[in-house]
């Protein structure tokens, strides 16, 4: 049975047990000296035990919570929110492609693939007013990527590759008509901070060194020419 | 009543649309309960193992639309394994079959495969609307299906689930002919978009009312499908880092100032400052803005906005509008009615004073008489606010505060925060949803038990002293449906107290808390119309089950258990024991 005066509820009452109606303003004072009180207590006499559990269980009240890093779902954010925040690829969940069981267990989703984090790089093009931000990690290749790249700024021109893609580098006199054109051509920066002409290296190696990608004018990328073009003989 | 014919009965129902009320007529008599079911058109199923498919269909067999909800709330945050469950193909299959007329699905937390959405589009002539949210295991080439085959498609509305983008040409797959579309949201897609196909699109459906574009739809497409779109009621934009050209910017303006009917603004995953002052024109009209997930946008940017906004009726926004800015909000939105203030700073790394703190929570509800629900994420809380808070606000419906390190105290009076929920609990009579957090006592479950009458669902996390707390809640909420807890201290005598109880609820979660494998499957005995399920991703099924007395004692990860009408489920992964 519920002792209904014990549990009353006393507005503005933190804690301990005062009667009759006192002003909200002094309580949290109150409460707080009280506890002063007791800390000074316990020190200047000698151990008294009762003053020992009390301030054992005050103790206990005001408890270590747990280190941050290690508690799961927490704080109760949607893990889409937390992707979309932090620019990361949500973990991605392989697709049922008729996979079905013909017990009746269906479409059963393999378990998410933390490792594969996004490749995101901001990719920008002289003279438009925005950038944009890419994943590298949804293209498989360089004709992807240009595909995307095309479309994403398709109000400007970025001059024809050949059927090959970006492969058009590897050909030493194309890859001067080009940089002789005012078409654009992509560049991007390497892990060491290198200004490369896109394609010239196999695609798993460029995805993990670019860190970011400039549509620049052929004229502009001239400078980047003699290691495209060294590249290209050596090849050849 | 009994003298009128069928007919006539069935039509004073057709006025009547709430689910519960339906489910209430329905008990009246066995001839009410036979028209009313044949004339339902629309079915809410909580827990989508509560009951299946074949069972549903032959109860309604009029059925239209369906909305279903699979996994547990908390799985959301994680606490689920991907593989638990909740699979609409079934659904879809069994309704194919019967042929039900079925025009509208709409999904929570479920899993959807490509060949569920084929299947989808090919099998229901007069489908109109699809809405899924939160669910996962589908691609573009599913979305490619739904566009192509649903030639009376109205609605698709994607709601941050996790679509694996294959960057086809799902938006070239409507056809010409498709002219009917009133709303379209695919915000959620982590690819590129066909702009020509959109534009296309959006040019050819004069009904369109909602638009909510990803976040590579550029601003220069974005002022395109604007403007041809004027019509749209509720905008959801893309990303835009860099500040536009002087040109583009007028010309995104104009075609804003042309859309007098948007009520409704979102999006906004990345934007520069001046991208935003291109909405001003139509700030006055808004009554709907979500400005949640723009973690660059500074406070004073956000401020200087929402000033212009006085109409607003539901914002969403994160905490670096701060304090000041929620006094703002305060003054201006007078009309406000739903509040929700997200952490931009989520592993707390930074000592941000720019966060929001009881202050701001004060300031709104003091400014805002029409707030019914709010969800707020803050760093600290005194009993003193949340008081106040309960006398300026006696009409809140659902009151969920996070605090966000847990077990942490009044941090002016270094007290629980058991006074502070109990002032709200007794003055919100209505309250129908309470998410608890910070230092709490058993105490708080006493109150919620004695005052929460209407509660339906409650959050529990690091709360709680003893058994006595669960067992407030349980034996005071009459009304409870849905109870989730994780962390706390509430163990098998709490558990089994009163298993009656849980015919009267949707579903119990418990994680991390005291219950152990031999309480549960006590429970599980006692209560056979009950699902009680183990989530242990460590271990094996069957290493579980040959466990000896001694391992009765242990304690269980995690706890689901929910009422159900057709047993144990025969689709639960190895890491669920279903007991």
């Amino acid at each position: 049975m519920i002792n209904f005066e014990a549990t009353e509820l006393r507005l503005g009452l933190p804690g301990g047990n005062h009667g009759g109606d006192m002003a909200m303003k002094n309580n949290g004072k109150r409460g707080f000296s009280e506890t002063v009180d007791l800390k000074l207590n316990l020190s200047s006499t000698a151990m008294d035990s009762d003053s020992g559990v009390d301030l054992n269980t005050m103790k206990e009240k005001v408890v270590k919570p747990p280190a941050k890093a290690q508690v799961v779902g927490w704080p109760p954010v949607r893990s889409f929110r937390k992707n979309v925040m932090s620019g990361q690829k949500p973990t991605t969940i392989d697709a049922v492609e008729g996979t079905e069981k013909t017990s009746g267990s269906n479409g059963a989703t393999s378990s998410a693939s933390i490792g594969a984090t996004a490749a995101y790089v901001k990719v920008s093009m002289d003279g438009a007013p925005y950038l944009r931000k890419i994943d590298l990690k949804l293209y498989k290749t360089y004709k992807d990527l240009s595909d995307a790249l095309s479309k994403m700024f398709s109000s400007f021109t970025i001059g024809s590759y050949g059927p090959q893609g970006m492969k058009d580098f590897m050909n030493e006199s194309k890859l001067i008509d080009l940089l002789n054109g005012s078409d654009y051509v992509p560049t991007y920066e390497d892990k060491d901070g290198d200004w490369m002409l896109v394609g010239d290296v196999p695609w798993e190696m460029f995805v993990d060194s670019c860190k970011r990608i400039r549509i620049m004018k052929g004229s502009e990328a001239i400078g980047l020419a003699p290691r495209a073009l060294e590249k290209c003989r050596n090849r050849s | 009543m009994n003298y009128f014919p069928d007919e006539v009965i069935e039509h004073i129902f057709d006025f009547i649309a709430s689910h519960k009320d339906r489910n209430s007529i329905s008990l009246v008599s066995k001839s009410w309960h036979k028209i009313e079911r044949c004339s339902r058109k629309r079915v809410f199923i909580g827990n989508c193992y509560a009951i299946n498919p074949e069972r549903l269909i032959e109860r309604f067999p009029s059925l239209r639309s369906l909305t279903l909800k699979g996994k547990p709330h908390f799985a959301d945050f994680n606490l689920v394994p991907h593989e638990w469950g909740g699979f609409v193909h079934p659904w879809i299959v069994a309704l194919a079959k019967a042929r039900v007329g079925l025009e509208e699905l709409r999904l929570k937390r479920m899993v959807v495969s490509d060949e569920s959405l084929e299947l989808l589009s090919r099998s229901f002539a007069s489908f109109k609307s699809l809405v899924l949210v939160s669910c996962e295991g589908f691609t573009t080439d599913g979305l490619a299906s739904v566009a192509a085959n649903c030639r009376h498609l109205c609605e698709l509305d994607l709601q941050e689930n996790e679509i694996e983008d294959h960057r086809g040409q799902w938006l070239n797959c409507f056809p010409e002919s498709s002219t009917a579309l009133t709303s379209l949201n695919f915000s959620c897609l982590k690819g590129e978009t066909n702009l020509a196909a959109l534009e296309r699109l959006v040019a050819r459906s004069p009904n369109l009312e909602s638009l909510k574009v990803n976040r590579a739809v550029p601003l220069d497409a974005l002022t395109r499908l604007l403007s041809c779109a004027p019509q749209l009621v509720d905008l959801g934009v893309g990303s835009y880092e860099n500040e536009p050209d002087q040109e583009s910017f007028v010309k995104l303006m104009d075609a804003i100032k042309k859309c007098t009917s948007l009520r409704s603004l979102s999006g906004f995953s990345e934007v520069a400052p001046l991208c935003l002052t291109a909405f001003y024109p139509i700030c006055q009209n808004l009554t709907s803005l979500n400005l949640s997930y723009a973690a660059e946008i500074q406070g004073n940017h956000l401020i200087r906005f929402i000033q212009f906004c006085k109409r607003l009726q539901r914002l969403w926004i994160l905490d670096s509008i701060g304090d000041k800015g929620l006094e703002v909000v305060a003054s201006t939105c007078k009309e406000l009615q739903e509040l929700r203030v997200f952490p931009s700073d989520l592993h707390d790394e930074e000592d941000n004073d720019t966060a929001v703190t009881e202050i701001g929570l004060v300031a709104i509800s003091a400014g805002c008489p029409k707030l019914h629900s709010i969800l707020y994420f803050c760093k600290q809380m005194t009993n003193a606010a949340l008081i106040t808070v309960a006398k300026n606000c006696p009409n809140f419906i659902r009151f969920r505060l996070c605090i966000l390190e847990p077990n942490k105290p009044d941090h002016t009076t270094s007290q629980s925060l058991d006074e502070g929920f109990g002032a709200i609990v007794q003055a919100c009579k209505g309250l129908r949803r309470l998410s608890v957090s910070g230092l709490l006592t058993d105490k708080v479950f006493l109150y919620i038990g004695m005052y929460a009458e209407q509660l339906e669902m409650l959050s529990i996390a690091f709360a709680g002293d003893t058994d006595k707390g669960m067992l407030y809640v349980l034996n005071g909420c009459k009304k409870m449906r849905k109870l989730e807890i994780r962390d706390s201290p509430f163990g098998n005598a709490a558990l089994l107290a009163d298993v009656d109880k849980y015919r009267t609820m949707r579903s119990l979660w418990m994680s991390s808390c005291e219950v152990t494998l031999g309480g549960c499957k006590r429970l599980a005995r006692n209560a056979p119309w009950l699902n009680v399920e183990i989530i242990n991703e460590n271990e094996n099924n069957d290493l579980m089950m040959e466990r000896n007395e001694e391992d009765e004692r242990e304690k269980v990860d995690r706890l689901y258990l929910y009422r159900t009408v057709v047993g144990a489920r025969k689709d639960a992964p190895p890491c669920v024991t279903i007991l």
